[in-house]
């Protein structure tokens, strides 16, 4: 296990600058303006469950740049700022982001004003000015995915390092072939789409990939995955129990918050507890039925969603009498109560003569039916939830892990105080980086996580690696 | 998150998206059940180098309860009306009928 210790931490803002075509000169496209000494504060947000990074910037400043530069949403806002590590080692970020909007200015002195300046990434600001309509066919989701970040996404008039890359293993290999025409989707719903079909390499039954931006770069990647990751992975200890002496980190904490540890209703009416996929194939005038999680199944599949397996292993480690997800809990819900009906695509592209064609079609249809399983792990990660504010963290980001120990002194039954049942490794679903001046240059960092309790593929008790 | 992961996936629930659409080609069903290369428009590029007619999904058409099970009179150009049977996903179209016409000029076809 980690002891990588949570501290304050400090920003040390290089640059940031406006870019903008008003200013071009013969040898610059782009004009650039330095706004630093301008800047207040710096929200920057990113998540598993949104495409692109965005933000805002606080600025105040004497000399009217929205009405002489002028601001009028085709400039962009270069920022880049370095964090030193726990380990001492800096951390440079950088990004290029699109000015999407300007507001709420006010005239705090006759002389300053006072504004917020919104941005977005120029992916996003390319998508939702792009249409695709083509074939993408014989290739899997994570080359479809890839093809339209580098053809769809980054625009061909900024050049390709001020764009966002993937960060390795990400595009993580998908499995099957697929055949889709997209239908004049933007480039970000088409990805989310094909994120939709994903199924892991491994494991045919599994998808839930998602597709998503951190300061660090993007990600395609399914959840299980990022469960799975084995690099080390700091703490957050706010359990006297488990604390040392010389340990600092319960200090460092802001504030802790549980938000929910499950909700039944929710889960009722999502499918996370019981669902039913109707797989229908209208020429052959066929059907099948499949249960999840496979234990309401008639048919009995090779895998399911992992989160009860893994309540089930842990039983015997805290509380035997009362598990946490008590085994056939789900049999108490109607399966019909959240119901998929799915179509085989047989009179699509495929050429269901020839053996290929049928193999394309097979794998289709298995990406079909898997998208009862892919909605059970999007609920799995929203419900045990808790809000977490610390010092800013370089190499947190929305998709990695953390270990979270919450605190217990006289828990109810005989279990190791130090290690409560819902303590343990977390997933970051999202982030709020929040920068806030301190002196001129100098920004005080702290970040704001939402943080879902690992289940998948790993102990559930166990605090990471 | 956008529509396509907001969607239910129960065929039925999420929406009748129809469109109007110009067939292609209907020769080379490999099934022989009479499906149709359809380009429906505002779904599908316009320019045939992008999205040529055999990437173009088929399209079933719907039969009539009182006709005959096999035959049906549609030609290369003629205007159809039909929806996606996976709504947004637009993968699966099925055509229902097609639209009258009357002669024009031969240069307006199929870019107004």
């Amino acid at each position: 296990m980690s002891d990588v210790v949570m501290r304050q931490r400090q920003v040390q803002l290089v640059s940031c600058h406006i870019l903008t075509q008003n200013r071009a000169s013969e040898t610059n496209k782009y004009g650039t303006l330095d706004v630093s000494s301008a800047v207040q504060r710096i929200d920057l947000y990113e998540s598993l469950f949104q495409n692109t990074i965005s933000g805002n910037v606080v600025l105040t400043e004497n000399v009217g740049l929205i009405e002489l530069l002028p601001m009028v949403g085709i400039e962009y806002f270069y920022l880049q700022f370095i964090v030193t590590g726990a380990d001492g080692a800096d951390q440079t970020y950088a990004r290029l982001l699109r000015i999407t909007k300007v507001h709420d200015q006010t005239f705090i002195r006759h002389a300053d004003r006072t504004y917020v300046v919104e941005f977005a990434t120029p992916e996003f600001v390319s998508s939702v000015s792009t249409r695709i309509s083509r074939r993408f066919k014989n290739m899997t989701c994570a080359d479809a995915v890839k093809e339209i970040v580098d053809k769809d996404l980054h625009r061909k008039d900024v050049p390709k390092q001020m764009f966002s890359q993937f960060v390795s293993p990400s595009p993580v290999p998908t499995w099957g072939k697929i055949d889709v025409v997209i239908p004049n989707y933007t480039p970000l719903r088409a990805i989310n789409y094909f994120a939709m079909l994903s199924l892991e390499d491994k494991d045919q039954y599994s998808g839930g990939y998602l597709f998503f931006e951190t300061l660090e770069g993007l990600y395609f990647t399914s959840i299980a995955g990022m469960y799975a990751a084995t690099n080390k992975i700091p703490t957050i200890r706010v359990n006297p129990v488990a604390q040392a002496p010389s340990d600092d980190s319960q200090d460092a904490i802001f504030r802790i918050h549980q938000e929910q540890t499950f909700d039944l209703l929710a889960g009722i009416t999502s499918g996370f507890y019981a669902a039913r996929v109707f797989h229908f194939d209208l020429l052959a005038q066929k059907f099948r039925c499949r249960g999840v999680p496979a234990s309401l199944a008639s048919e009995v599949d090779p895998t399911d969603s992992l989160y009860t397996d893994t309540f089930e292993k842990t039983k015997q480690s805290h509380s035997t009498p009362y598990p946490l997800f008590p085994r056939y809990f789900e049999r108490e819900f109607s399966p019909n109560v959240r119901q998929f009906m799915v179509p085989t695509n047989s009179w699509s592209t495929a050429n269901t003569e020839t053996e290929s064609g049928k193999t394309a079609l097979d794998n289709e249809q298995l990406m079909h039916k898997s998208v009862a399983i892919r909605n059970r792990q999007l609920r799995e990660i929203q419900q045990i939830e808790t809000l977490v504010e610390l010092p800013g963290q370089p190499g947190v980001h929305a998709g990695s892990l953390i270990n979270l120990e919450y605190p217990m002194t006289e828990p109810l039954i005989e279990i190791d105080p130090a290690h409560t049942p819902h303590s343990g490794a977390h997933l970051v679903t999202s982030v709020h980086h929040i920068l806030v001046i301190k002196t001129p240059g100098e920004f005080d960092y702290r970040m704001s996580l939402r943080v879902a309790k690992s289940s998948l593929n790993r102990p559930f008790n166990v605090a990471g690696t | 998150m956008d529509s396509t992961t907001a969607m239910s996936y129960h065929t039925g629930l999420d929406g009748f998206i129809w469109f109007v659409g110009v067939v292609e080609s209907r020769a080379t069903d490999p099934l022989h059940v009479n499906r149709c290369k359809v380009r429906a428009l505002g779904f599908h590029e316009l320019d045939a180098r992008i999205l040529p007619t055999d990437d173009l999904p088929w399209a079933l058409p719907l039969l009539p309860l009182t006709a005959s099970r096999t035959t049906i009179d549609i030609l290369e150009g003629d205007w159809v009306i039909g929806f996606f049977l996976d709504a947004h996903l637009a993968q699966q179209p099925i055509i229902f009928g097609k639209l009258p016409s009357y002669p024009s000029d031969s240069d307006v076809g199929s870019q107004i």
